[in-house]
């Protein structure tokens, strides 16, 4: 009886670890191909108020300032390189530098989080806020906040996300040939600071 | 875990399936089949259910004044949930539960690429069904399945957020499975099964799961934004605060028209199916079927705009009415493919035939009005009127509903190892589909007449019309119970099975019913045309296949001598 | 009747893939004749931040026209082509990874171009 349930996971459960790559790598674009609609739609929306309000929009920029976005730019673009810097460690066969990398992964995404809280703060005391106060300036808030905010929410679970990948490489989880789920939080990670490459670029430079 | 690991010899190791029981649905469990008879009960329950607010709905149409209903927001609520259960609660997870149940079998593998996942996915559906009926008691879930602010967000209560946060929980309950289903199709094949040997069906999962993927995030996003503006105070669709009310609009059909081909394109794999089984005919036009699903899965993203031609601005009507009508060729192919099919087939009258022509009939006529609401002047005429309802529930009820239907006559052996009451069957299907055309057809002619849908209260010169329809949606009402006594009859004292009682030659008929928790015993040998009905071939497979599983199924499926002519019609 | 083996499309798929990531794992990379002594990820992370800073220095010296937004928009563009090829494995994975990407962004951005090309209502 209980061994007939046990053999039922095994069938259910258990593939070798390459076909367990490759399903989760395809699993994970496609969890990606969903995500890519979702900041499409969000971005769009900014951008068609952005170009319909160009005054509005400078006068945030004004406010803002481009340093701080600047410097949470290179963090993240750092932090992605950690990442693959890491997933390059272990398939070399080396755990411990998995978990330094990562270590930095995780370090430098909860950096870029506080990073922008300072900067929600700033904008929202200059005025710009996400609900409606009467003004330009809360018609920009809540279209500037929806995608960046959705961001952010993406590197904080992202942050865990690595710490998880540590806890797990920690007790032995991972090798050169079991990379799996390394593999898929770095792509995850990395369509991350894609998304983040758009929203600077969209968002604070033009 | 570690004291068995025994690999499982063929025919050995496997004793006796174990027999389930009601407990064994009711826990988690990570085997497909389980799941996707999971995924069928939830939605035959919200079936029952939004069947029942259907019933009110027509009680209170009965007269031309409000009298069922306390007033007409709830009415609103009540039409807003009927229609969003069908379609959330009902259609996508019957869908779900049949591709559950059927993908793995079809392309002869152990279970689905991620069976956690899949069962993840299947356990979001419950809460959010319960989140939905709590919004309809809650109250004020006013603004219909497509929620157009600013009533769904400066007007309706709070029933309305939990019905946004619901479908956002099922969103991600079927983007879930989409992923699966992709992974499973494409990398599960067994090496020697080629994308175009792959069953129909199993081609229309794939279809329906790009949809998904691509889709329903636009719904996720413009839910996002809808809860913000309710609760966050928020304004992206409130013009007078700086949104824009067409945006809500303009995403929601983004995802919505793709959806309605969410809904149908699996009962088209199912229609596939049924046609090539019980008329022993290889499908004509393999694919044509297979790559029209492709064609509508694609241009299906760029019509949206026909649901607003009268919001937007006219410039855009022409371009919309062109890719509106092109949209209708793939489904024409299809269409002329299906009579192919059965066109000199030996075509069995069974019930799960009956509901596939009934299917056959009536979805063209949907399409039909779909391609006259799709052209601009009639449709400024017709929008918002009963047309609408009417061309949609020929297509939803006419099509995916009788496709269900039609499904269950045909697996119910498969998944239950008894067969259902033919009779019982028949007469199902002979109640069902008058009703059905008695109650919908009408609909098109109180629409031109200009009775408005959404509405309780209407000029009295509809009523005859509306007692009409009502009867008949009574009648096609209970109708639908002897459908469920036929289940729950049958699931105790149904004639026996057997592995394959059709003598298909999918290849999920190629082991016992219902099938052993690992599917199959050995590895399944799938015959190479999935539809090469009507040959020798198919004959010895199948008989070969009898042999093993010791079953003898009706012998006027296959009678030899018919075999000769029939095989020129091979593709 | 076709012979079949109990292997999947998944553990075909995975063979293949076996022996494609080579260039990742060496300490040097060739770029354009020269050898950089760092890892090919290291060579993307600088012209990633080189980029940024071009973006930068666009962004604050110059007005916005149609010529600097489109500047800045080329340059995040082949930003988030590096990291897709080089940190998301792309270049030598299976290319229907990419439809992945293209297709979704295809059909959201005609919603965007159309969301773009609509005037604002005022309804
Ligand atoms: C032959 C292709 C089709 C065309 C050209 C077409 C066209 C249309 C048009 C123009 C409308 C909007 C009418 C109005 O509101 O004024 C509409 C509504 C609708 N259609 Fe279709 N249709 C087609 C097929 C389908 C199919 C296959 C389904 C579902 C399986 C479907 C489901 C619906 C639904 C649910 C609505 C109502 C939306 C609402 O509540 O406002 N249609 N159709
Ligand atoms: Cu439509």
């Amino acid at each position: 009886m209980a061994a007939i349930e046990h053999q039922v996971e095994h069938e259910h459960g258990h593939a070798s670890p390459a076909v367990r790559l490759e399903n989760l790598k395809f699993a994970t674009w496609l969890y990606l191909a969903s995500e890519v609609v979702i900041f499409t739609v969000l971005i769009a929306t900014y951008v068609v108020f952005s170009l319909n309000n160009r005054e509005v929009v400078h006068e945030v920029h004004e406010k803002s300032g481009i340093v701080l976005v600047a410097l949470n730019t290179f963090i993240l673009l750092s932090s992605s390189w950690a990442m693959v810097m890491g997933l390059r460690q272990l398939k070399l066969g080396n755990r411990q530098g998995l978990i330094t990398w990562i270590g930095r992964t995780a370090l430098l995404g909860t950096v870029f989080v506080a990073l922008q809280y300072v900067e929600y703060r700033t904008l929202s005391d200059a005025g710009v806020v996400l609900f409606y106060t009467g003004g330009e300036l809360s018609e920009f808030g809540m279209r500037f906040y929806a995608p960046t905010a959705f961001h952010g929410a993406h590197v904080i679970v992202g942050v865990l996300w690595a710490l998880f990948i540590i806890w797990n490489a920690r007790r032995g989880n991972y090798s050169a040939e079991n990379y799996a789920g390394v593999e898929v939080f770095g792509l995850y990670w990395h369509f991350v600071d894609v998304v983040w490459i758009f929203l600077f670029t969209f968002i604070y430079l033009i | 875990m570690a004291a068995v690991t025994a690999p499982t010899l063929p025919g050995a190791a496997i004793e006796q399936p174990k027999r389930l029981r009601v407990s064994d649905y009711l826990r988690w469990s990570v085997d497909h089949k389980i799941i996707g008879v999971q995924y069928m009960a939830t939605a035959l329950f919200f079936f029952i259910f939004g069947g029942a607010l259907a019933m009110l709905i027509r009680w209170e149409l009965l007269t031309p004044a409000i009298d069922l209903m306390a007033d007409g927001q709830a009415y609103n609520s009540l039409f807003s949930i009927h229609g969003t259960v069908m379609i959330f609660l009902w259609i996508i997870p019957m869908m779900a539960g049949f591709a559950n149940y059927l993908v793995p079998l079809m392309l002869g593998a152990k279970d689905m690429a991620f069976p956690w996942l899949n069962a993840f996915a299947f356990w979001l559906i419950p809460p959010a069904g319960i989140m939905m009926i709590l919004g309809y008691f809650v109250g004020q879930t006013e603004a219909g399945w497509t929620s157009y602010p600013p009533l769904s967000t400066l007007f309706s209560g709070d029933g309305q957020t939990l019905w946004a946060l619901s479908l956002h929980l099922l969103g991600v309950s079927s983007i879930l499975g989409a992923i699966n289903f992709i992974v499973t199709i494409r990398n599960m094949r067994p090496a020697g099964m080629g994308y175009f040997q792959m069953p129909l069906f199993v081609w229309a999962m794939l279809a329906t799961s790009i949809i998904i993927v691509m889709a329903t995030p636009f719904l996720a996003g413009a839910l996002t934004l809808l809860i913000l503006d309710r609760v966050a105070g928020t304004a992206f669709f409130n013009p007078a605060q700086g949104g824009d009310v067409l945006l809500w609009q303009n995403i929601f059909w983004f995802y919505s028209h793709p959806a309605v081909y969410i809904m149908v394109l699996p009962a088209f794999g199912i229609i596939s199916e049924l046609l090539s089984v019980h008329s022993r005919k290889p499908v004509f036009g393999y694919r044509a079927i297979a790559l029209s699903s492709m064609a509508i899965a694609l241009v299906g993203f760029t019509v949206w705009a026909h649901h607003m031609f009268t919001s937007l601005t006219p410039e855009l009507r022409i371009p919309f009415m062109i890719t509106s009508m092109i949209i209708a060729v793939p489904t024409g192919i299809k269409v002329f493919s299906w009579l192919g099919t059965i066109w000199g087939g030996k075509i069995h009258f069974t019930s799960a035939m009956l509901f596939a022509l009934g299917f056959l009939s009536m979805f063209v006529i949907g399409g039909i009005s779909g391609v006259m609401l799709g052209s601009v002047p009639f449709d400024i005429h017709v929008h918002d009127t009963y047309f609408v309802v009417s061309h949609l529930h020929f297509v939803l009820f006419g099509g995916s509903v009788l496709a269900v239907y039609g499904a269950i006559y045909h697996w119910f052996p498969k998944i239950t190892g008894r067969m259902l009451d033919e009779r019982l069957g028949k007469i199902h299907f002979w109640i069902t589909y008058p009703a059905f055309f008695l109650t919908f057809f009408p609909m098109h002619l109180a629409g031109m007449l200009g009775m408005p849908r959404r509405v309780a209260q209407y000029a009295p010169e509809f009523q005859t019309l509306n007692v009409f329809i009502s009867i008949a949606a009574f009648v096609l009402g209970i109708s639908t119970f002897i459908l469920l006594y036929n289940m729950v009859h049958s699931l105790f004292y149904g004639e026996k099975a057997g592995a394959n009682p059709w003598r298909a030659l999918t290849l999920e008929w190629a082991t016992s019913s219902p099938p052993p928790s690992t599917n199959f015993i050995g590895d399944p040998v799938p015959f190479p045309n999935p539809y090469g009905y009507g040959t020798e071939a198919a004959y010895n497979y199948v008989e070969s296949q009898n042999k093993k599983y010791g079953t003898v199924n009706p012998s006027d499926y296959e009678p030899v001598e018919k075999i000769g002519p029939l095989s020129a019609g091979t593709e | 009747m076709t012979d079949m083996s109990t292997t999947t499309q998944a553990e075909e798929l995975a063979q293949e893939a076996h022996d494609s990531h080579s260039a990742d794992h060496s300490d040097k990379t060739v770029l354009f004749g020269t050898t950089i002594n760092a890892p090919v990820y290291t060579v993307v992370f600088g012209a990633l931040g080189a980029l940024t800073l071009f973006e930068l220095l666009i962004a604050e010296l110059f007005p916005r026209n149609f010529l600097t937004t489109g500047l800045l928009v080329i340059a995040s563009i082949i930003k988030a082509v590096l990291v897709v090829l080089f940190y998301m494995h792309l270049k030598d994975d299976n290319p229907l990874y990419a439809l992945a990407l293209v297709v979704p962004l295809g059909i959201g951005l005609i919603a965007a171009f159309f969301l773009l090309a609509v005037p604002v209502t005022g309804y």
